[in-house]
């Protein structure tokens, strides 16, 4: 395969697991934790940098993701401790755990690539041009290899316990009744998420790595029913998103992780609006007809309750009085109210139909 | 005797889902009203309604001359869990804010309004407190403050949302015993109530609601069973007549 | 250290970020105790993509100096309010957690605004002033100017004398919004008053700070001050001093010899000052006596 053809599979397979770990936290309202996560890997990555020198080191992804868990463990002790407001305990976490890192980095590794571009962008070229030798045959990338790696093993822990890990998700009190051990589920959930965090970094940089792992999600959100469902959108949202993104930077030349994060930034924009049955413009059009569904089932009810046939003059607030007139007139030429010689409304066969009906609809 | 609210033809939607339909009903002025009906029966959004905070889809809400006076002189108190209660303020100063609606948007409360905190803080039991922290009141302490809190913003009429909800039975007595005080020195109390058991001892009068208006009247003719188990439904047969 | 204040540069760059960490550590308590320290957040990452617009626009335009900054922080101003917003209305409207709302918008916004700003940074050749706008990112208290400071106090100090004057709407408004709409009070127009406070005490820290730590500064002061005190404007001017302080030590410290971006140094002082609060404030501190209060 070409170096772009490498660069591009990379793209896919980063999407896909960031996708899925992002699946994980969603669903458990934890979205904004992998913000606190993608940054608070850096200091450990910085330090285990400095020792060794490469970022394919097991102490390098080993420290990064102790860091990650640290910064999990730490805001939830700070917020539950009480004294400060869950939300605000990750910040100011993650935001201090990131600024030790850049000020290591600022301090100790100058004159290494490890500077501030790539710790925001991330550095797909560079990480596609390390090639993984075995036995004197070219196998690519090795970052492709790492990637898969943890994408495989995310793979394997949501597929294995995977009812187990649905039941910790949506309701972990049930879950620890039935001892399917929902804080370990957790904690081996959130240490792939550090991991493919970490894994990503080097890829897809800090900040983009979240968008990278929640608009996917979200935007299945809107289009899934089942849990499985929800995932498998994900990853093709991601997939979609990271080939759009990707030629999207090779027209303009930049590294493509800003286009990945923004295209699937608008494909959840797409599905906001466009989703059946919960999407902004469907539910803005279904309103409109159910609301206009409610004001005949209100107006057709009201002339039910008189006795005989119902006068509007007998409304005294004059701008009732003219809306419900509009209303009238609508029902009158849908045929479910017919007027009396001296201009009063009664209901007709069909009215009485649509009333029953329209009542069963709106559950009165 | 006179409606301090009334409500014609009331209807309010929520995304196309009526939460309210088409009800008419009177709350007497001067009178202790519970409004009482299942959970999603309409009851916090009546009150929004009459706040004039949802507008409705049809219908409307008339509050008598003597009660809209000035924009606060309803006093909602919402249900205890809505507030932060480790928001930096003490007892006092969230009295205080009861001031506010008078208070134009750059104006200090000034003596006259602290004054009225100490009285409104003396009459709920509360005086010694003032100078606590809010997150170190118990429950009944918490609506003994939000009760002192209304009278400070000298309404006329109080709309409760469940005062009695997560508190002891003698606070729960304590806090009625002011509640008919006020109703005394002619104040109309409206409170979305839970317990059923205390409703005749409680209420002048009761407003049965689900979704639609089931009863609305005194409590001798309208807390009838059949009543409460037409706006209730099977739940409250089972329960035999008593409701958590 | 008397001849820091002797330096006409030094000088302005303290007062610059004396004013930034004043106005935006005391505001932001409001941001803490509406629970919207990560709206803050994505208030800040969004704030670049209108950076970029907002200097796209400029030297298309070909405005002068002077004015494409006003143009800029405008830009900020209104991209992050855009994503405040936005996200509000997402949470309302759809049942999606509002984490993942706020996630969302950072790939919106940000994914966006890092692949304009890279774009026109391989643009050849370079558009004038276009080097600059990288230290948006991480902040640059040392290339602060007169007119910085300047812009930072027209747009801040209208904030805090809107905050002091309605101090009694905004306040009943963030505790309790349910009753305040019983005393009349429009919480509806009250709450855009808090976020548009919220993403000018933002945007006005972006050139010390940078967009990916400003939450700290926003937030970190009020959650410090909150352990000192129980009321609500003790807390806010003790988060303005603590931020203020912070801040100019951190520009001092970062213009000194070394070469550190100076958001990071502000960050890790401020963290220092939280971490203290934590432990030792009386009543609330961790590791005082007879804590638990």
């Amino acid at each position: 395969m070409t170096y772009e053809q490498w660069s591009l599979v990379i793209s896919i397979v980063t999407a896909v697991a960031c996708a899925l770990s992002g699946c994980l936290l969603l669903v458990n309202r934890h979205a904004m934790v992998s913000e606190g996560i993608s940054h608070a890997v850096l200091p450990g990555m910085a330090i285990a940098f400095y020792f060794w020198r490469d970022y394919e080191s097991v102490w390098l992804i080993s420290a990064a993701v102790v860091c990650g868990l640290v910064l999990v463990w730490l805001s939830s002790w700070l917020s539950q401790s009480g004294r400060v407001q869950p939300d605000a305990a990750l910040g100011i976490v993650f935001s201090t755990m990131f600024s030790a890192g850049v000020v290591f980095v600022s301090l100790m590794l100058r004159n290494t690539h490890f500077h501030a571009d790539c710790i925001i962008d991330g550095n797909l070229a560079l990480a596609s041009v390390r090639q993984l030798r075995l036995g004197g045959i070219d196998l690519g990338p090795s970052a492709f290899y790492s990637m898969l790696a943890c994408l495989l093993a995310l793979l394997l822990w949501l597929i294995v316990p995977y009812k187990e890990l649905k039941l910790s998700l949506l309701d972990r009190h049930l879950a620890e009744r039935f001892r399917l051990k929902p804080r370990l589920l957790l904690f081996v959930s959130l240490t792939l998420i550090c991991l493919t965090v970490v894994v990503s970094f080097r890829i897809a940089g800090s900040v983009l790595i979240v968008a990278m792992m929640i608009a996917p999600p979200a935007a299945a959100w809107f289009l899934s029913r089942h849990f499985s469902q929800f995932l498998t959108l994900a990853v093709a949202v991601a997939v979609l998103s990271s080939v759009t993104g990707f030629y999207a930077s090779r027209r303009m030349n930049i590294a493509p992780t800003g286009p990945i994060a923004a295209a699937s930034g608008f494909a959840f924009l797409l599905a906001l609006l466009f989703a059946p049955g919960v999407g902004l413009l469907t539910t803005a059009i279904r309103r409109r007809r159910q609301m206009g569904d409610l004001r005949t089932c209100l107006t057709l009810s009201r002339i039910r309750r008189c006795e005989g046939p119902f006068e509007l003059d007998s409304v005294e607030d004059p701008g009732e009085r003219s809306s419900l007139e509009r209303s009238l007139v609508r029902c009158d030429q849908a045929g479910l109210l017919s007027r009396t010689s001296d201009g009063r409304f009664e209901l007709t066969e069909p009215g009485l139909v649509v009333i029953s009906q329209l009542e069963a609809q709106f559950q009165l | 005797m006179t409606a301090a609210i009334r409500t014609s033809q009331l209807t309010v939607a929520y995304a196309s889902k009526p939460v309210l339909w088409d009800v008419n009903l009177e709350i007497p002025d001067r009178t202790i009203t519970g409004i009482l009906g299942p959970n999603g029966a309409g009851k916090t959004t009546l009150f929004k309604a009459i706040l004039g905070v949802v507008k409705p889809l049809e219908g409307h809400v008339t509050v008598s001359a003597k009660h809209a006076a000035r924009r606060d002189s309803i006093a909602y108190v919402p249900q205890r869990a809505t507030i932060d209660w480790d928001f930096p303020t003490t007892v006092f100063d969230l009295v205080l804010m009861g001031t506010y609606g008078r208070l134009k948007w750059f104006q200090r409360p000034g003596s006259a309004e602290r004054d009225l905190t100490a009285e409104a803080l003396e009459r709920v039991g509360m005086q010694q407190y003032g100078g606590r922290q809010i997150n170190e009141l118990s429950g009944g302490q918490q609506q003994r403050v939000f009760l002192a809190r209304a009278f400070v913003q000298q309404a006329s009429v109080y709309l409760m949302d469940e005062p009695f909800a997560g508190i002891d039975v003698s606070t729960e007595r304590a806090i009625f015993d002011i509640l008919t005080e006020q109703r005394e020195v002619g104040k109309t109390i409206v409170m979305v109530h839970h317990d059923l058991s205390t409703v005749p001892t409680y209420f002048d009068h009761v407003v049965l609601l689900n979704r639609q208006l089931v009863a609305s009247g005194p409590t001798a003719s309208t807390f009838t069973s059949e009543n409460v188990q037409s706006a209730f439904g099977d739940a409250v047969r089972m329960l035999g007549g008593q409701s958590s | 250290m008397i001849w820091l204040f002797e330096d006409h540069t030094i000088r302005t760059v303290m007062l610059g970020s004396a004013l930034v960490g004043g106005i935006s550590g005391g505001l932001g308590c409001f941001a803490y105790l509406n629970r919207q320290s990560l709206v803050g957040d994505v208030i800040a990452h969004s704030s670049l993509l209108g950076i970029v617009v907002a200097f796209l626009a400029g030297g298309t335009f070909g405005l002068p100096d002077g004015l494409s900054l006003w143009l800029l922080m405008i830009g900020a101003a209104v991209a992050g309010l855009l994503a405040a917003l936005l996200t509000q209305f997402v949470t309302h409207r759809t049942r999606l957690p509002k984490d993942a709302a706020l996630g969302v918008m950072l790939a919106i916004f940000f994914g966006s605004g890092l692949t304009l700003l890279r774009w026109l940074q391989r643009r050849s050749p370079p558009l004038p002033g276009v080097a600059g706008l990288d230290d948006y990112l991480f902040g640059m208290a040392a290339a602060t100017t007169s007119r910085d400071v300047l812009i930072t106090a027209a747009l801040g100090l209208p904030m805090v004398i809107l905050a002091v004057f309605a101090w009694n709407r905004l306040k009943i408004v963030t505790l309790d919004a349910g009753f305040a709409s019983g005393l009349g009070v429009r919480v509806a127009v009250w709450e855009v008053v808090i976020q548009i406070v919220l993403v000018v005490s933002i945007v006005i820290g972006l050139q010390i700070v940078g967009v990916i730590l400003m939450i700290a500064l926003l937030i970190t002061p009020a959650a410090a001050a909150r352990q000192w005190t129980k009321h609500m404007g003790p807390m806010t001017v003790l988060a303005a001093a603590i931020g203020g302080s912070c801040a100019v030590l951190g520009a001092v410290i970062s213009s000194l010899g070394v070469h550190l971006p100076t958001g990071p140094v502000i960050v890790l002082l401020l963290a220092a000052v939280f971490l203290a609060s934590v432990l030792f404030a009386p009543r609330r501190g961790l590791l005082t006596f007879g804590s638990d209060a």
